[in-house]
């Protein structure tokens, strides 16, 4: 738990506990007289301010220019910053060359992009993720994709790809939102939960070794629904983590250096 | 300056129904006529020559043409005179008489009905590895070649299309679109509907490019137009005209040259302080009566 919430408890349980002095310490009469204005007090400040928030559309179109970071971004980032050491030789990424240049210089010998859309000038593989014939077999030491749920195939078939263009010793860093808004104009087919997402790899790849996590809270997760950049949430709000919410699962696929 | 009386002026690029469009430059000569008639119902055509003058009235619309298609002379001044109505053709000096890189392009890829798209090819800094299948796969290749020829220099476009031509082998289909000849030129501009504007020599992309070869580019469509035409060309269209598509360097490099006004193909409508040089157009597609009727409305037409 981060400081500032740890220091946020123990406050509220010491006034939670002074509070209970003061009620035993007044007369009967008077006590149900102050508990009626607590009740009463209570119900008015703990209920939400919706204030700007009850909207019918987002803040921002995530999708138009100088939208800022979109909150995803900001936890695609920190779980690729915390696996770069798999980032490393001939790199596949798939969508857009976003992350591959995080790695220290050096460390990447090449780097191919996979994507099916003919617009994109970044794409040096032009072809569906899902189609086996589209990769070289185990060529590649890692595999990027964050954003598995925009492909329409069968996300277990993408993965099936994924894995046999993998070298052994390789990995896949692979991650998914959770939540957020649908793009009417390229709706996602597929978004995972943690649980979700450690399933699926379990059952596509047998042989892999997989680890999830998950990023988010509810302060992000509103953020994330309602079209808020990153730039626009405060702070500490970012750091915040809270299982119960989470915004985007992440996986660390990795392929025994000897196996299948 | 004097401010610019609301104008919204109208991009088609050819008046044709070919078998294969993969770009929608093409509007049919039917839909053609049906949009001049809607026009000259709620509107006053204009020519960009006035637009400086002050047209209180009615609202004003200028009907311009980009690139130099055969069709701007055989389909498009046919309906145009029918209801009187001024064209601006944009013409790309070099391939009159010739072929359109992207027409060559496309004559390659169409009429393939193998079920595997699978080639590599060398484009510019990176290869560029095919491999579609599915319905769309051919228009899909084509649509990721296109792009990414349209960054190189026409020497670099020729040798990727005979690179193409050599993987692929010969087009399976004719080409039926060309550029106006000089000949075609010459006619057109003689009709007094017509004012003929530039479009550089190569319909090359000018974001980017070192001034020096944007102003060469540019001027010399001005003069090579001149010559031919016999008459003075002053307007301009960027080539692709997006956002994107030119820079700084494009715009003064057009006012350099000597023409007064540039259009591009962001849209908008031209009004109020709007620049000579930066001309918002509103791109027509191959719409029917009634989707164009829509569009007027969204324009603030009708």
């Amino acid at each position: 738990m981060p400081h500032s919430q740890k220091r946020g408890s123990v406050m509220r349980r010491d006034l939670i506990i002074r509070l209970r002095l003061l009620d035993d310490a007044m007369p009967s009469a008077f006590r149900s007289y102050v508990r009626q204005i607590y009740r009463g007090l209570r119900q008015k400040l703990l209920r939400p301010r919706w204030g700007n928030l009850c909207r019918s559309g987002p803040f921002r179109d995530s999708s138009e220019p100088g939208y800022g970071t979109p909150i995803d971004h900001l936890y695609f980032a920190e779980f690729i910053d915390t696996n770069l050491d798999a980032i490393r030789g001939r790199v596949l990424e798939v969508g857009n060359r976003l992350w591959v240049d995080r790695a220290a210089a050096g460390q990447v010998t090449s780097v191919d992009v996979l994507d099916i859309d003919p617009n994109n000038l970044q794409a040096t593989i032009l072809g569906e993720p899902s189609d086996l014939l589209v990769l070289d077999q185990s060529s590649y030491d890692c595999v990027i994709m964050t954003r598995p749920v925009g492909y329409p195939s069968d996300p277990a078939v993408i993965l099936e790809t994924l894995w046999s263009a993998l070298k052994p010793g390789g990995a896949i860093l692979l991650s998914s939102p959770v939540i957020g808004p649908t793009n009417l104009e390229n709706p996602d087919g597929w978004r995972f939960t943690t649980l979700g997402l450690q399933m699926l790899v379990e059952r596509a790849i047998p042989a892999a070794q997989v680890s999830v996590c998950d990023f988010g809270s509810l302060a992000t997760a509103i953020a994330s629904i309602a079209g808020i950049p990153a730039e626009w949430v405060r702070k500490p709000a970012l750091s915040w983590r809270d299982r119960r919410f989470p915004v985007v699962a992440c996986a660390r696929i990795n392929r025994p250096a000897i196996g299948p | 300056m004097r401010l610019l009386s609301p104008t919204t002026i109208l991009a088609y690029h050819r008046v044709a129904a070919p078998g294969t469009d993969p770009y929608s430059l093409c509007v049919t000569p039917e839909h053609f006529a049906s949009h001049l008639e809607a026009l000259s119902r709620c509107a006053s055509f204009t020519t960009l020559d006035d637009i400086d003058k002050r047209s209180p009235w009615r609202k004003r619309v200028i009907v311009t043409f980009d690139d130099g298609y055969a069709d701007h002379l055989h389909s498009a001044l046919p309906t145009a005179e029918l209801f009187g109505v001024p064209l601006t053709t944009f013409i790309t000096s070099g391939p009159l008489g010739g072929t359109f890189w992207w027409d060559r392009l496309t004559t390659l890829m169409s009429g393939r009905d193998e079920p595997e798209v699978d080639f590599s090819l060398d484009i510019g800094p990176a290869p560029l590895k095919v491999h579609l299948r599915g319905p769309e796969r051919w228009q899909r290749g084509e649509r990721a070649i296109h792009e990414r020829l349209r960054l190189l220099t026409p020497t670099q476009i020729d040798n990727t299309l005979d690179s193409l031509q050599a993987i692929l082998g010969e087009p399976r289909i004719t080409n039926e679109t060309r550029p106006l000849t000089v000949d075609e030129l010459v006619k057109l501009s003689e009709h007094p509907l017509i004012t003929i504007g530039a479009h550089t020599v190569d319909h090359q992309l000018l974001a980017g490019r070192p001034a020096s070869s944007q102003l060469e580019s540019i001027s010399k469509s001005k003069s090579d137009l001149e010559k031919l035409t016999r008459r003075s060309v002053q307007h301009f269209a960027y080539p692709y005209g997006g956002r994107d598509d030119f820079d700084e360097a494009s715009v003064q490099a057009v006012e350099t040259a000597g023409f007064t006004t540039a259009c591009t193909a962001i849209d908008g409508h031209a009004v109020g302080f709007c620049n000579r040089f930066r001309l918002p157009r509103r791109i027509v597609k191959d719409w029917g009566p009634h989707e164009f009727a829509e569009q007027l409305h969204r324009w603030g037409l009708v």
